[in-house]
């Protein structure tokens, strides 16, 4: 069976499972997440030169592959995934379980350039310049967009705890 | 605000992702060493471009008119050499351009 070399197994143990969570922004399914991983993954390592940052530059990939996907997805299995339950993005861990499912619904709410940077900052820990660089913009746009994404994200929680 | 927002993220950042499953690195591991999609449409491409330029090339030298359109036909230039001149006229009138070139043409001590 073949298998990854030490570094890249290393870099997809670390990295993988959040971006899971960065793919399943333009996927339905964890399984078409991990798809896009997959896919992320082989081109980052068929670069043909190898990046100054390793993990920003997969994140880039992963990102483009995702976005791919979705454009290429078929339209009926689109709506077909629609109608099916939705999966939950994080761990089923029964003390956070009511918190996950909040977070998840108000993630879902946030505009998309204000959620790839929550996800890239809190779960992927990687820096406003990296997340820059994976975005190919600059890091003072990434900080405001993480700014505003955290302010709203507060608000939506916090609203959600005054409704119960 | 700002004590707010940290216990916040340290509250989202407490959820921890779903694991990606056992059979996702072996097969990332057999899909790298298979060429890319990218790889094989760019061989195919170039493969492509190359076979048309080829043709180009070769339909544009075949349908390029040959000089011997341009020049005066053998037979003319022949018919008109005396027998008996001298070698370096018959030579020039092999192509009157040529005689031309060299005044050989306008002697008038030429036969």
């Amino acid at each position: 069976m073949p298998s990854l070399s030490e570094p890249w197994r290393a870099l997809l143990a670390r990295h993988g499972p959040a971006l899971v969570i960065f793919a399943r922004q333009w996927a339905s399914s964890h399984a078409d997440a991990e798809d896009a991983l997959q896919d992320g993954f082989v081109r980052f390592l068929h670069a043909r030169r190898r990046p100054e940052d390793e993990v920003a530059y997969l994140y880039a990939c992963v990102r483009s592959a995702a976005i791919d996907a979705a454009r290429t997805r078929d339209r009926r299995k689109r709506v077909d995934e629609r109608r099916a339950a939705p999966e939950p993005v994080f761990a089923d861990v029964p003390a956070q379980m009511e918190l996950a499912a909040s977070v998840e619904a108000a993630l879902a709410r946030l505009p998309g350039e204000q959620r790839e940077v929550m996800v890239m900052k809190i779960w992927g820990e990687l820096t406003f310049s990296q997340i820059a660089v994976a975005l190919n913009t600059n890091p003072n746009t990434v900080a405001s967009r993480y700014r505003y994404a955290i302010e709203r994200l507060e608000a939506m929680l916090a609203d959600e705890v005054r409704h119960e | 605000m700002n004590d707010e927002i940290f216990d916040l993220e340290s509250r989202l950042a407490a959820l921890k992702p779903r694991p990606v499953s056992s059979a996702l690195e072996p097969a990332i591991a057999r899909a790298a060493i298979r060429p890319s999609r990218g790889s094989v449409s760019f061989f195919w491409s170039v493969a492509a471009s190359g076979a048309i330029a080829a043709s180009l090339i070769v339909a544009m030298l075949m349908g390029r008119p040959g000089r011997d359109a341009r020049a005066v036909p053998l037979a003319q230039v022949v018919a008109k050499v005396p027998a008996g001149s001298a070698p370096l006229a018959v030579l020039a009138r092999a192509d009157v351009r040529w005689g031309d070139d060299f005044g050989l043409n306008d002697n008038p001590s030429r036969p």
